[in-house]
């Protein structure tokens, strides 16, 4: 493994922490880049600015349910895979979100999220 | 939190899931996706297909002959350790509206498939940027 996966592994989890266990925009947007934010959800314009004003109210009130299930880090690419609370504030919501980091920022943002539906066997989502 | 640091099953993991991406989104043969999940065991936490390899292979084979209308695409493939990940579209193939892009996990053991999960989503009808969902 290069020293640039290790670097892009001790990061991302920090921004696993921020995101979803601290729940802190404030800490998130230290990792997000000031010059590029290609941003893929269709709800959010590009840029950091718009990122971060779509999480103020999202995180204002924090969701101790927040689950995190996996992280990954391959080369530039982080992904966090969770559970968290739906913004109704009573059903959960699977969401992976996907991230690609240059020089130790964010630059790009991917994400797919659907409701946690009713299960036929044990399992959780 | 899981996490995993193992370059040397990442690549060996990489090499499989080359070519479980063929089989699910390219071929589309659900036996020969199969071949890849384990015989011991697939805990499925899709909550509309039951645990198990017979599951999946059947419920793949119902899917692939419904989709007909829908090109399946994998976009990436990103793996960490035991965990992957697939970053696929499937869009109408005559261009109309509609179709999902969707994110799949899948654990391995021993080069095998034995645990997955998804979380999919509907393509917007508008979007506040100029990027493609993928």
């Amino acid at each position: 493994m290069t020293s640039s996966a290790r670097t892009n592994r001790e990061l991302f989890h920090e921004v696993a922490q921020a995101l979803f266990i601290d729940q802190d925009v404030d800490r998130f947007a230290e990792f997000v880049s000031d010059e590029t934010y290609i941003q893929h959800n269709p709800a959010i314009p590009d840029g950091k600015d718009a990122a971060l004003a779509f999480l103020r109210p999202v995180m204002e009130h924090k969701d101790p349910s927040a689950l995190v299930r996996h992280v990954l880090v391959d080369g530039d690419i982080g992904v966090i895979h969770a559970q968290v609370r739906a913004l109704d504030g009573l059903s959960q919501m699977n969401i992976i979100d996907m991230f690609r980091i240059s020089d130790g920022k964010l630059v790009e943002h991917w994400d797919v999220m659907a409701p946690v539906k009713a299960h036929i066997h044990p399992h959780q989502a | 939190m899981y996490v995993c640091e193992h370059a040397e099953l990442t690549e060996k993991n990489r090499a499989i899931m080359g070519e479980v991406v063929q089989a699910l989104f390219v071929e589309h043969d659900p036996v020969k996706f199969g071949s890849f999940v384990s015989d011991e065991g697939y805990i499925q936490h899709n909550p509309d297909i039951p645990d198990g390899k017979e599951a999946i292979v059947e419920y793949l084979s119902r899917l692939f002959k419904g989709i007909g209308h829908l090109v399946a695409t994998a976009h990436r493939i990103v793996v960490d350790g035991d965990i992957a990940l697939t970053h696929s579209t499937f869009k109408s193939r005559d261009g109309s509206p509609g179709g999902f892009v969707l994110m799949d996990v899948f654990r391995l053991r021993d080069g095998k498939l034995v645990e997955h999960w998804d979380v999919s989503q509907p393509f917007p009808t508008e979007a506040a940027n100029a990027h493609p969902m993928v």
